[in-house]
Protein backbone atom coordinates (compact mmCIF):
# COMPACT_ATOMS: atom_id res chain seq x y z
CA UNK A 1 0.00 0.00 0.00
CA UNK A 2 2.97 2.28 -0.28
CA UNK A 3 1.57 2.98 -3.74
CA UNK A 4 -1.08 5.26 -2.26
CA UNK A 5 1.43 7.19 -0.17
CA UNK A 6 3.90 7.50 -3.03
CA UNK A 7 1.34 8.91 -5.44
CA UNK A 8 1.11 12.00 -3.24
CA UNK A 9 4.68 12.08 -1.95
CA UNK A 10 6.48 11.89 -5.28
CA UNK A 11 5.06 15.16 -6.69
CA UNK A 12 5.44 16.98 -3.36
CA UNK A 13 9.07 15.96 -2.94
CA UNK A 14 9.84 16.82 -6.55
CA UNK A 15 8.18 20.20 -6.08
CA UNK A 16 10.14 20.81 -2.91
CA UNK A 17 13.43 19.91 -4.58
CA UNK A 18 12.66 22.21 -7.51
CA UNK A 19 11.79 25.06 -5.17
CA UNK A 20 14.92 24.55 -3.07
CA UNK A 21 17.20 24.58 -6.09
CA UNK A 22 15.35 27.39 -7.81
CA UNK A 23 18.31 29.78 -7.69
CA UNK A 24 20.01 27.51 -10.19
CA UNK A 25 17.53 28.30 -12.91
CA UNK A 26 17.39 25.37 -15.32
CA UNK A 27 14.16 25.63 -17.25
CA UNK A 28 14.43 22.41 -19.30
CA UNK A 29 15.55 20.26 -16.37
CA UNK A 30 12.77 21.61 -14.19
CA UNK A 31 10.16 20.85 -16.85
CA UNK A 32 11.48 17.32 -17.35
CA UNK A 33 11.56 16.62 -13.60
CA UNK A 34 8.02 17.96 -13.19
CA UNK A 35 6.60 15.91 -16.06
CA UNK A 36 8.43 12.80 -14.82
CA UNK A 37 7.07 13.24 -11.27
CA UNK A 38 3.51 13.67 -12.45
CA UNK A 39 3.85 10.80 -14.92
CA UNK A 40 5.09 8.51 -12.14
CA UNK A 41 2.19 9.59 -9.97
CA UNK A 42 -0.24 8.86 -12.80
CA UNK A 43 1.16 5.34 -13.20
CA UNK A 44 0.86 4.70 -9.45
CA UNK A 45 -2.72 5.97 -9.46
CA UNK A 46 -3.59 3.73 -12.39
CA UNK A 47 -2.34 0.78 -10.35
CA UNK A 48 -4.45 1.98 -7.40
CA UNK A 49 -7.53 2.33 -9.59
CA UNK A 50 -7.09 -1.20 -10.91
CA UNK A 51 -6.75 -2.55 -7.39
CA UNK A 52 -9.72 -0.56 -6.11
CA UNK A 53 -11.82 -1.83 -8.98
CA UNK A 54 -10.85 -5.39 -8.16
CA UNK A 55 -10.96 -5.32 -4.35
CA UNK A 56 -13.53 -2.63 -3.58
CA UNK A 57 -12.56 0.21 -1.24
CA UNK A 58 -8.90 0.20 -0.20
CA UNK A 59 -7.94 1.75 3.12
CA UNK A 60 -4.39 2.86 3.83
CA UNK A 61 -3.51 4.02 7.35
CA UNK A 62 -0.67 6.51 7.54
CA UNK A 63 2.02 5.55 10.04
CA UNK A 64 0.27 2.24 10.64
CA UNK A 65 -2.25 3.87 13.03
CA UNK A 66 -4.93 1.31 12.25
CA UNK A 67 -7.97 1.66 14.51
CA UNK A 68 -8.01 -0.35 17.73
CA UNK A 69 -11.54 0.27 18.90
CA UNK A 70 -11.48 4.01 18.18
CA UNK A 71 -10.16 5.65 15.09
CA UNK A 72 -7.12 7.78 15.89
CA UNK A 73 -5.13 7.71 12.68
CA UNK A 74 -5.48 9.40 9.32
CA UNK A 75 -6.38 7.24 6.38
CA UNK A 76 -6.68 7.26 2.64
CA UNK A 77 -10.01 5.63 1.76
CA UNK A 78 -9.56 4.87 -1.93
CA UNK A 79 -12.54 3.81 -3.99
CA UNK A 80 -13.11 3.88 -7.72
CA UNK A 81 -14.38 7.46 -7.79
CA UNK A 82 -11.53 8.93 -5.77
CA UNK A 83 -8.79 7.01 -7.53
CA UNK A 84 -10.34 7.73 -10.92
CA UNK A 85 -10.53 11.46 -10.26
CA UNK A 86 -6.96 11.53 -8.91
CA UNK A 87 -5.78 9.67 -12.01
CA UNK A 88 -7.57 12.24 -14.15
CA UNK A 89 -5.80 15.05 -12.30
CA UNK A 90 -2.40 13.45 -12.80
CA UNK A 91 -3.04 12.69 -16.47
CA UNK A 92 -4.28 16.26 -17.10
CA UNK A 93 -1.21 17.64 -15.37
CA UNK A 94 1.16 16.04 -17.88
CA UNK A 95 0.18 18.19 -20.90
CA UNK A 96 -0.23 21.20 -18.61
CA UNK A 97 3.36 20.87 -17.41
CA UNK A 98 4.67 20.16 -20.91
CA UNK A 99 3.01 23.36 -22.06
CA UNK A 100 4.39 25.21 -19.06
CA UNK A 101 7.85 24.12 -20.11
CA UNK A 102 7.40 26.10 -23.31
CA UNK A 103 5.13 28.93 -22.20
CA UNK A 104 6.58 30.03 -18.86
CA UNK A 105 9.79 32.00 -19.23
CA UNK A 106 10.32 33.88 -15.96
CA UNK A 107 11.00 31.98 -12.70
CA UNK A 108 10.04 28.77 -14.46
CA UNK A 109 11.53 26.49 -11.83
CA UNK A 110 9.39 27.99 -9.06
CA UNK A 111 6.36 27.73 -11.33
CA UNK A 112 6.98 24.02 -11.85
CA UNK A 113 7.50 23.55 -8.12
CA UNK A 114 4.22 25.29 -7.31
CA UNK A 115 2.42 23.26 -10.01
CA UNK A 116 3.73 20.01 -8.56
CA UNK A 117 2.52 20.96 -5.07
CA UNK A 118 -0.84 21.89 -6.62
CA UNK A 119 -1.17 18.49 -8.33
CA UNK A 120 -0.02 16.59 -5.23
CA UNK A 121 -2.56 18.40 -3.05
CA UNK A 122 -5.36 17.62 -5.51
CA UNK A 123 -4.40 13.95 -5.56
CA UNK A 124 -4.32 13.80 -1.77
CA UNK A 125 -7.69 15.57 -1.63
CA UNK A 126 -9.27 12.91 -3.85
CA UNK A 127 -7.89 10.00 -1.91
CA UNK A 128 -8.32 11.00 1.73
CA UNK A 129 -10.86 9.57 4.16
CA UNK A 130 -10.27 11.98 7.06
CA UNK A 131 -12.20 15.23 7.32
CA UNK A 132 -9.40 17.48 8.60
CA UNK A 133 -6.94 15.92 6.16
CA UNK A 134 -9.44 16.90 3.46
CA UNK A 135 -9.32 20.46 4.76
CA UNK A 136 -5.51 20.56 4.82
CA UNK A 137 -5.24 19.33 1.23
CA UNK A 138 -8.06 21.70 0.25
CA UNK A 139 -6.12 24.66 1.68
CA UNK A 140 -2.85 23.52 0.13
CA UNK A 141 -4.38 23.24 -3.31
CA UNK A 142 -6.12 26.59 -2.88
CA UNK A 143 -2.93 28.39 -1.86
CA UNK A 144 -1.02 26.83 -4.76
CA UNK A 145 -3.85 27.97 -7.04
CA UNK A 146 -3.68 31.57 -5.76
CA UNK A 147 0.04 31.63 -6.50
CA UNK A 148 -0.33 30.07 -9.93
CA UNK A 149 -3.28 32.20 -11.07
CA UNK A 150 -1.51 35.41 -10.12
CA UNK A 151 1.75 34.30 -11.67
CA UNK A 152 2.03 37.04 -14.30
CA UNK A 153 1.87 39.60 -11.57
CA UNK A 154 3.17 42.45 -13.66
CA UNK A 155 -0.18 43.08 -15.30
CA UNK A 156 -3.05 44.78 -13.49
CA UNK A 157 -5.66 42.21 -14.44
CA UNK A 158 -3.86 39.10 -13.13
CA UNK A 159 -3.23 40.84 -9.85
CA UNK A 160 -6.85 41.77 -9.35
CA UNK A 161 -8.05 38.37 -10.53
CA UNK A 162 -5.74 36.61 -8.14
CA UNK A 163 -6.78 38.85 -5.22
CA UNK A 164 -10.50 38.31 -5.87
CA UNK A 165 -9.92 34.59 -6.20
CA UNK A 166 -7.81 34.41 -3.06
CA UNK A 167 -10.10 36.44 -0.81
CA UNK A 168 -13.35 34.69 -1.83
CA UNK A 169 -11.85 31.24 -1.54
CA UNK A 170 -10.22 32.06 1.80
CA UNK A 171 -13.55 33.18 3.22
CA UNK A 172 -15.04 29.91 1.94
CA UNK A 173 -12.33 27.83 3.55
CA UNK A 174 -12.68 29.63 6.90
CA UNK A 175 -16.40 28.79 6.88
CA UNK A 176 -15.48 25.21 5.99
CA UNK A 177 -13.15 25.01 8.99
CA UNK A 178 -15.81 26.48 11.27
CA UNK A 179 -18.18 23.74 10.11
CA UNK A 180 -15.52 21.07 10.66
CA UNK A 181 -14.96 22.33 14.21
CA UNK A 182 -18.68 22.03 14.92
CA UNK A 183 -18.82 18.53 13.43
CA UNK A 184 -15.90 17.43 15.59
CA UNK A 185 -17.63 18.77 18.67
CA UNK A 186 -20.75 16.82 17.80
CA UNK A 187 -19.19 13.54 16.61
CA UNK A 188 -15.90 13.27 18.50
CA UNK A 189 -13.95 11.95 15.55
CA UNK A 190 -12.37 13.20 12.36
CA UNK A 191 -12.58 10.03 10.31
CA UNK A 192 -15.40 10.52 7.80
CA UNK A 193 -16.86 7.05 8.13
CA UNK A 194 -16.85 7.20 11.92
CA UNK A 195 -18.44 10.66 11.91
CA UNK A 196 -21.21 9.29 9.71
CA UNK A 197 -21.92 6.57 12.24
CA UNK A 198 -21.77 8.94 15.22
CA UNK A 199 -24.03 11.52 13.59
CA UNK A 200 -26.58 8.86 12.62
CA UNK A 201 -27.18 8.38 16.32
CA UNK A 202 -27.63 12.07 17.02
CA UNK A 203 -29.83 12.79 14.01
CA UNK A 204 -30.51 16.18 12.44
CA UNK A 205 -29.87 18.37 15.46
CA UNK A 206 -29.40 22.12 15.13
CA UNK A 207 -25.61 21.85 15.41
CA UNK A 208 -25.46 19.23 12.64
CA UNK A 209 -27.60 21.39 10.36
CA UNK A 210 -25.53 24.51 10.96
CA UNK A 211 -22.31 22.55 10.45
CA UNK A 212 -23.64 21.05 7.23
CA UNK A 213 -24.60 24.52 5.95
CA UNK A 214 -21.15 25.95 6.72
CA UNK A 215 -19.27 23.02 5.19
CA UNK A 216 -21.48 23.16 2.12
CA UNK A 217 -20.77 26.86 1.64
CA UNK A 218 -17.04 26.29 1.90
CA UNK A 219 -17.03 23.48 -0.64
CA UNK A 220 -19.53 25.08 -3.00
CA UNK A 221 -17.48 28.29 -3.20
CA UNK A 222 -14.72 26.07 -4.60
CA UNK A 223 -17.22 24.38 -6.91
CA UNK A 224 -18.44 27.75 -8.24
CA UNK A 225 -22.10 27.04 -7.67
CA UNK A 226 -24.49 30.00 -7.73
CA UNK A 227 -24.48 32.17 -5.57
CA UNK A 228 -20.80 31.61 -4.87
CA UNK A 229 -19.58 31.78 -8.44
CA UNK A 230 -18.40 35.39 -8.65
CA UNK A 231 -14.72 34.63 -8.41
CA UNK A 232 -14.61 32.21 -11.33
CA UNK A 233 -14.66 34.48 -14.36
CA UNK A 234 -12.08 36.86 -12.89
CA UNK A 235 -9.70 34.06 -11.92
CA UNK A 236 -10.05 32.17 -15.22
CA UNK A 237 -9.67 35.33 -17.27
CA UNK A 238 -6.19 36.06 -15.97
CA UNK A 239 -4.53 32.72 -15.32
CA UNK A 240 -1.65 31.61 -17.52
CA UNK A 241 -2.78 28.91 -19.92
CA UNK A 242 -1.04 25.87 -18.39
CA UNK A 243 -2.68 26.73 -15.08
CA UNK A 244 -5.97 27.12 -16.89
CA UNK A 245 -5.77 23.52 -18.10
CA UNK A 246 -5.56 22.27 -14.54
CA UNK A 247 -7.90 24.86 -13.09
CA UNK A 248 -10.66 24.42 -15.64
CA UNK A 249 -10.27 20.70 -15.85
CA UNK A 250 -10.41 19.71 -12.22
CA UNK A 251 -10.43 22.48 -9.65
CA UNK A 252 -14.16 23.11 -9.48
CA UNK A 253 -14.94 19.46 -10.11
CA UNK A 254 -12.94 18.66 -6.99
CA UNK A 255 -15.13 21.08 -5.06
CA UNK A 256 -18.15 19.08 -6.16
CA UNK A 257 -16.38 15.79 -5.42
CA UNK A 258 -15.54 16.96 -1.90
CA UNK A 259 -19.11 18.06 -1.39
CA UNK A 260 -20.46 14.70 -2.59
CA UNK A 261 -18.00 12.73 -0.47
CA UNK A 262 -18.73 14.75 2.68
CA UNK A 263 -22.47 14.66 2.13
CA UNK A 264 -22.78 10.94 1.44
CA UNK A 265 -20.28 9.72 4.03
CA UNK A 266 -20.71 12.19 6.86
CA UNK A 267 -24.12 13.79 6.71
CA UNK A 268 -26.44 11.52 4.79
CA UNK A 269 -27.19 9.12 7.68
CA UNK A 270 -28.05 12.02 9.97
CA UNK A 271 -30.10 14.02 7.50
CA UNK A 272 -31.88 11.09 5.86
CA UNK A 273 -35.26 12.33 6.98
CA UNK A 274 -34.88 15.52 4.96
CA UNK A 275 -33.44 13.80 1.92
CA UNK A 276 -36.18 14.92 -0.46
CA UNK A 277 -35.93 18.58 0.54
CA UNK A 278 -32.16 18.64 0.27
CA UNK A 279 -32.26 16.92 -3.10
CA UNK A 280 -34.70 19.52 -4.39
CA UNK A 281 -32.53 22.39 -3.14
CA UNK A 282 -29.35 21.09 -4.71
CA UNK A 283 -30.97 20.21 -8.02
CA UNK A 284 -32.41 23.73 -8.15
CA UNK A 285 -29.01 25.29 -7.41
CA UNK A 286 -27.39 23.11 -10.05
CA UNK A 287 -29.98 24.11 -12.64
CA UNK A 288 -29.63 27.81 -11.91
CA UNK A 289 -25.86 27.48 -12.05
CA UNK A 290 -25.95 25.69 -15.37
CA UNK A 291 -28.34 28.16 -16.98
CA UNK A 292 -26.53 31.21 -15.62
CA UNK A 293 -23.15 29.88 -16.68
CA UNK A 294 -24.35 29.17 -20.20
CA UNK A 295 -26.06 32.55 -20.56
CA UNK A 296 -23.07 34.52 -19.32
CA UNK A 297 -20.70 32.46 -21.46
CA UNK A 298 -22.63 33.47 -24.57
CA UNK A 299 -22.26 37.13 -23.62
CA UNK A 300 -18.46 37.02 -23.31
CA UNK A 301 -15.92 38.28 -25.82
CA UNK A 302 -12.81 37.20 -23.93
CA UNK A 303 -12.00 33.53 -24.49
CA UNK A 304 -10.63 32.76 -21.06
CA UNK A 305 -13.53 34.44 -19.28
CA UNK A 306 -15.89 32.47 -21.50
CA UNK A 307 -14.15 29.32 -20.36
CA UNK A 308 -14.65 30.42 -16.79
CA UNK A 309 -18.38 30.75 -17.29
CA UNK A 310 -18.54 27.41 -19.09
CA UNK A 311 -16.96 25.79 -16.04
CA UNK A 312 -19.67 27.27 -13.88
CA UNK B 1 -20.30 30.10 31.21
CA UNK B 2 -19.78 27.38 28.64
CA UNK B 3 -21.67 29.19 25.88
CA UNK B 4 -19.41 32.26 25.97
CA UNK B 5 -16.53 30.92 23.79
CA UNK B 6 -18.99 29.91 21.06
CA UNK B 7 -20.58 33.36 21.12
CA UNK B 8 -17.14 34.96 20.91
CA UNK B 9 -16.26 32.75 17.94
CA UNK B 10 -19.49 33.59 16.13
CA UNK B 11 -19.02 37.31 16.83
CA UNK B 12 -15.43 37.30 15.54
CA UNK B 13 -16.55 35.48 12.39
CA UNK B 14 -19.29 38.00 11.66
CA UNK B 15 -17.19 41.07 12.45
CA UNK B 16 -14.32 39.76 10.35
CA UNK B 17 -16.60 39.02 7.42
CA UNK B 18 -18.14 42.49 7.64
CA UNK B 19 -14.66 43.99 7.68
CA UNK B 20 -13.60 42.04 4.59
CA UNK B 21 -16.70 43.12 2.67
CA UNK B 22 -16.53 46.82 3.52
CA UNK B 23 -12.77 47.25 3.44
CA UNK B 24 -11.09 50.07 1.51
CA UNK B 25 -7.51 49.01 2.18
CA UNK B 26 -6.03 45.67 1.21
CA UNK B 27 -3.91 45.25 4.35
CA UNK B 28 -6.99 45.97 6.48
CA UNK B 29 -8.90 43.37 4.48
CA UNK B 30 -6.21 40.76 5.11
CA UNK B 31 -6.22 41.55 8.83
CA UNK B 32 -9.99 41.07 8.86
CA UNK B 33 -9.41 37.67 7.30
CA UNK B 34 -7.04 37.10 10.23
CA UNK B 35 -9.86 37.94 12.63
CA UNK B 36 -12.08 35.36 10.89
CA UNK B 37 -9.28 32.81 11.23
CA UNK B 38 -9.02 33.63 14.95
CA UNK B 39 -12.70 32.80 15.32
CA UNK B 40 -12.02 29.27 14.08
CA UNK B 41 -9.18 28.86 16.58
CA UNK B 42 -11.46 29.98 19.43
CA UNK B 43 -14.16 27.57 18.26
CA UNK B 44 -11.79 24.61 18.02
CA UNK B 45 -10.32 25.21 21.46
CA UNK B 46 -13.77 25.70 22.98
CA UNK B 47 -14.89 22.37 21.51
CA UNK B 48 -11.95 20.62 23.15
CA UNK B 49 -12.24 22.12 26.63
CA UNK B 50 -13.31 19.90 29.50
CA UNK B 51 -14.23 21.56 32.80
CA UNK B 52 -11.58 20.73 35.41
CA UNK B 53 -9.40 19.03 32.84
CA UNK B 54 -5.65 19.31 32.97
CA UNK B 55 -3.22 19.92 30.14
CA UNK B 56 -2.88 16.62 28.25
CA UNK B 57 0.59 15.68 29.48
CA UNK B 58 1.09 12.51 31.50
CA UNK B 59 3.89 12.85 34.08
CA UNK B 60 4.79 11.06 37.30
CA UNK B 61 2.36 13.24 39.27
CA UNK B 62 -0.42 13.27 36.64
CA UNK B 63 -1.68 9.70 36.07
CA UNK B 64 -3.17 8.65 32.71
CA UNK B 65 -6.60 8.29 34.26
CA UNK B 66 -7.03 11.99 35.10
CA UNK B 67 -9.39 14.21 33.18
CA UNK B 68 -7.60 15.96 30.32
CA UNK B 69 -8.67 18.55 27.82
CA UNK B 70 -8.80 17.24 24.27
CA UNK B 71 -5.36 17.30 22.62
CA UNK B 72 -6.69 16.63 19.12
CA UNK B 73 -8.25 20.08 18.77
CA UNK B 74 -5.01 21.64 19.96
CA UNK B 75 -3.22 19.84 17.13
CA UNK B 76 -5.94 20.97 14.72
CA UNK B 77 -5.53 24.57 15.85
CA UNK B 78 -1.77 24.50 15.36
CA UNK B 79 -2.19 23.01 11.88
CA UNK B 80 -4.79 25.64 11.15
CA UNK B 81 -2.48 28.47 12.27
CA UNK B 82 0.22 27.26 9.89
CA UNK B 83 -2.18 26.91 6.96
CA UNK B 84 -3.69 30.35 7.47
CA UNK B 85 -0.26 31.93 7.90
CA UNK B 86 0.60 30.64 4.42
CA UNK B 87 -2.57 32.15 2.99
CA UNK B 88 -1.91 35.52 4.64
CA UNK B 89 1.66 35.47 3.31
CA UNK B 90 0.46 34.94 -0.27
CA UNK B 91 -2.16 37.67 0.06
CA UNK B 92 0.33 40.14 1.50
CA UNK B 93 2.75 39.39 -1.34
CA UNK B 94 -0.02 40.21 -3.83
CA UNK B 95 -0.76 43.41 -1.89
CA UNK B 96 2.89 44.49 -2.03
CA UNK B 97 2.84 43.92 -5.79
CA UNK B 98 -0.34 45.96 -6.07
CA UNK B 99 1.24 48.87 -4.25
CA UNK B 100 4.53 48.62 -6.09
CA UNK B 101 3.10 48.48 -9.58
CA UNK B 102 -0.11 50.43 -9.38
CA UNK B 103 0.39 52.70 -6.40
CA UNK B 104 -2.94 51.79 -4.85
CA UNK B 105 -4.07 49.44 -2.12
CA UNK B 106 -7.76 50.19 -2.45
CA UNK B 107 -9.54 47.03 -3.59
CA UNK B 108 -12.26 49.07 -5.28
CA UNK B 109 -9.78 51.00 -7.38
CA UNK B 110 -8.20 47.89 -8.78
CA UNK B 111 -11.25 47.06 -10.83
CA UNK B 112 -10.20 46.57 -14.42
CA UNK B 113 -11.69 43.26 -15.46
CA UNK B 114 -14.59 43.27 -17.86
CA UNK B 115 -15.57 41.80 -21.18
Amino acid sequence: MAVAALSVLVPILAGGVLALTSSVERRRVAAVVAVAAVGASAVLLAILLARAGRDGRLVYWWGDWAPRGRVLGIDFAIDGLGAGLALFVAVLAVPALVMAGYAIRASAQLFHGACLVFVAAMIGYCLTGDLFNLFVFFELMSVAAYVLVGYEVRGRAPLEGALTFAVTNTVGSILLLFGIGLVYGEAGSLNMAQIGQALEASGASAVVCVAFALISVGLLVKAAIVPFHFWTADAYGVAPTPVLILLGGVFSELGLYGFARVFWTVFEPALAAHHGTLLAIFVALGLVTGVLGAAMALAQHHLKRMLGFVVI
Amino acid sequence: MTVLPYLVAAWLLIVGLWGVITSRHLVHMILCLGVMQASTYVLLLAVGYRTGGKAPIVTTSVPPSSSFVDPIVQALTLTDVVVEATVVAVLLALTVQAHKRFGTVDPDELGELSG
